[in-house]
């Protein structure tokens, strides 16, 4: 058996990964080449020193920061913008054409919403914050999220006459299941307040809820014919 | 319905997938040392190591869905660590023009025997210089001792790959450490003789 052979070996012999004949085998050509002992002394040397790398116990507690990453809330990652591809002919006046509708209806929404006020939906929190201050940032979005839905649950009951029987048996489930959820979020974050998960359930619950009112009070206000 | 697990590392992982952040703190503890040592050997630097640590643990709380219960946990986290170490090491070489690790300051740590001892700092700095992809199987391989069916998992490769890379790895490294590997092989045998 020749050295280019034996060398491929050498790693898996110096490992002990051999089986019995291979490793006699290999053993019969070191007795004889020098050079092959050679190498497999270089290959001991690196196991021994490789193996030695592997002790690298991590000196400084990371926990706190880790924590504190997961509790703090992600900034948004600025989205890419690409340069859009030039415009010619039709497409360019399609396109200004487009951009004045659009515009357009945003003014016509935004003056509906200024005439008829309803009830506002709690302010997001965008400042990151300590973990500490989390707490009563969620029992701050939670009191919002109520006084929303009392306020809208007042105007509905006293339109409630003008909702279509079947419809109003259909919301009054759907609120029952959203009063379901938030209650079993409201006692896992008692259980475990960094309960990450139960807290987005429940705002989603609340806003279900709140959207659920609000559509309430618009059949109220407009009952079908 | 997922039946009760025995294995430590499920429970604790079953945990985090409800949201319990002290789960997450339980399995660091249990393997923050590996991972820490697998993001040292390839960035070669310990600020970028921890920085990797921590990117790793929160990757997992906020990834922990999509752990399916198919392989060791211990698999998967790894799978994760060496994905981020190498994007870390990808996004190095974009921004600066070299490679997390190609900077002095290499880690002190402890040492098994008085060769390795003497061999580290240069065994290091050769393997800093190994392109990552081999980096990376020589690392898993020869230090953290993983097999190549469990590398090829991790990484998403076949077997075959993971054994050329390696193979590539330690040719590399042998032609590049001859000159020290020769001389400490001299000095032991002198040792020996004057034992």
């Amino acid at each position: 058996m020749g050295c280019a052979t034996i060398k491929k070996r050498l790693w898996e012999y110096a490992s002990g990964k051999l089986s019995p004949e291979r490793a006699s085998e290999v053993e019969g050509h070191l007795d004889r080449c020098p050079r092959c002992r050679e190498a497999l002394g270089q290959i001991r040397l690196l196991s021994a020193a490789s193996r030695a790398l592997a002790e690298t116990p991590l000196k400084k507690d990371l926990w706190p920061g880790i924590q504190q990453r997961i509790l703090t809330p992600a900034e948004p990652a600025p989205a890419r913008r690409r340069r859009p591809a030039p415009l010619s002919g039709w497409r360019s006046r399609l396109s200004w054409a487009m951009g004045a509708a659009s515009l357009l209806l945003i003014l016509l929404i935004a003056g509906h919403e200024l005439r008829s006020p309803g009830p506002q939906a709690p302010a997001v929190p965008t400042q990151t914050r300590l973990p500490e201050d989390a707490r009563s940032d969620i029992e701050l979005a939670r009191q919002h999220y109520e006084r929303s839905a009392q306020a809208l649950e007042t105007i509905v009951a006293h339109r409630s006459q003008d909702i279509d029987l079947d419809q109003a048996l259909l919301y009054r489930d759907k609120l029952q299941q959203l009063e379901t959820v938030i209650s079993e979020c409201s006692q896992a974050l008692q259980n475990n307040r960094y309960d990450v998960r139960a807290q987005q359930t429940l705002f989603n619950a609340y806003d279900q809820k709140i959207s659920t009112l609000r559509e309430m009070a618009v059949v109220a206000s407009y009952p079908s014919p | 319905m997922k039946s009760e697990p025995t294995d430590q590392d499920l429970i604790l992982c079953r945990r985090c997938q409800r949201g319990d952040i002290n789960a997450l703190e339980e399995l660091y503890r249990r393997h923050k040392d590996k991972v820490y040592a697998i993001a040292l050997r390839l960035t070669n630097n310990v600020q970028d190591a921890e920085d990797i640590v921590q990117d790793v643990f929160v990757q997992v709380f906020r990834k922990i869905g999509d752990f399916r219960e198919e392989a060791a946990f211990t698999s998967w986290l790894y799978r994760v660590a060496t994905n981020i170490a190498l994007s870390a090491l990808r996004r190095r070489k974009r921004r600066w023009g070299m490679e997390v690790g190609q900077k002095p300051g290499a880690p002190e740590e402890g040492r098994r025997s008085e060769t390795g001892k003497i061999l580290k700092p240069f065994l290091e700095e050769a393997i800093a210089a190994l392109p990552p992809r081999a980096r990376l199987i020589f690392v898993l391989h020869d230090i953290q001792g993983f097999q190549h069916n469990e590398i090829a998992g991790m990484l998403d490769c076949s077997e075959g790959t993971s054994k050329s890379q390696l193979h590539k790895a330690r040719a590399q490294l042998r032609k590049n450490l001859r000159p020290r590997l020769n001389m400490i092989a001299d000095l032991s045998d002198v040792m020996l003789e004057k034992a």
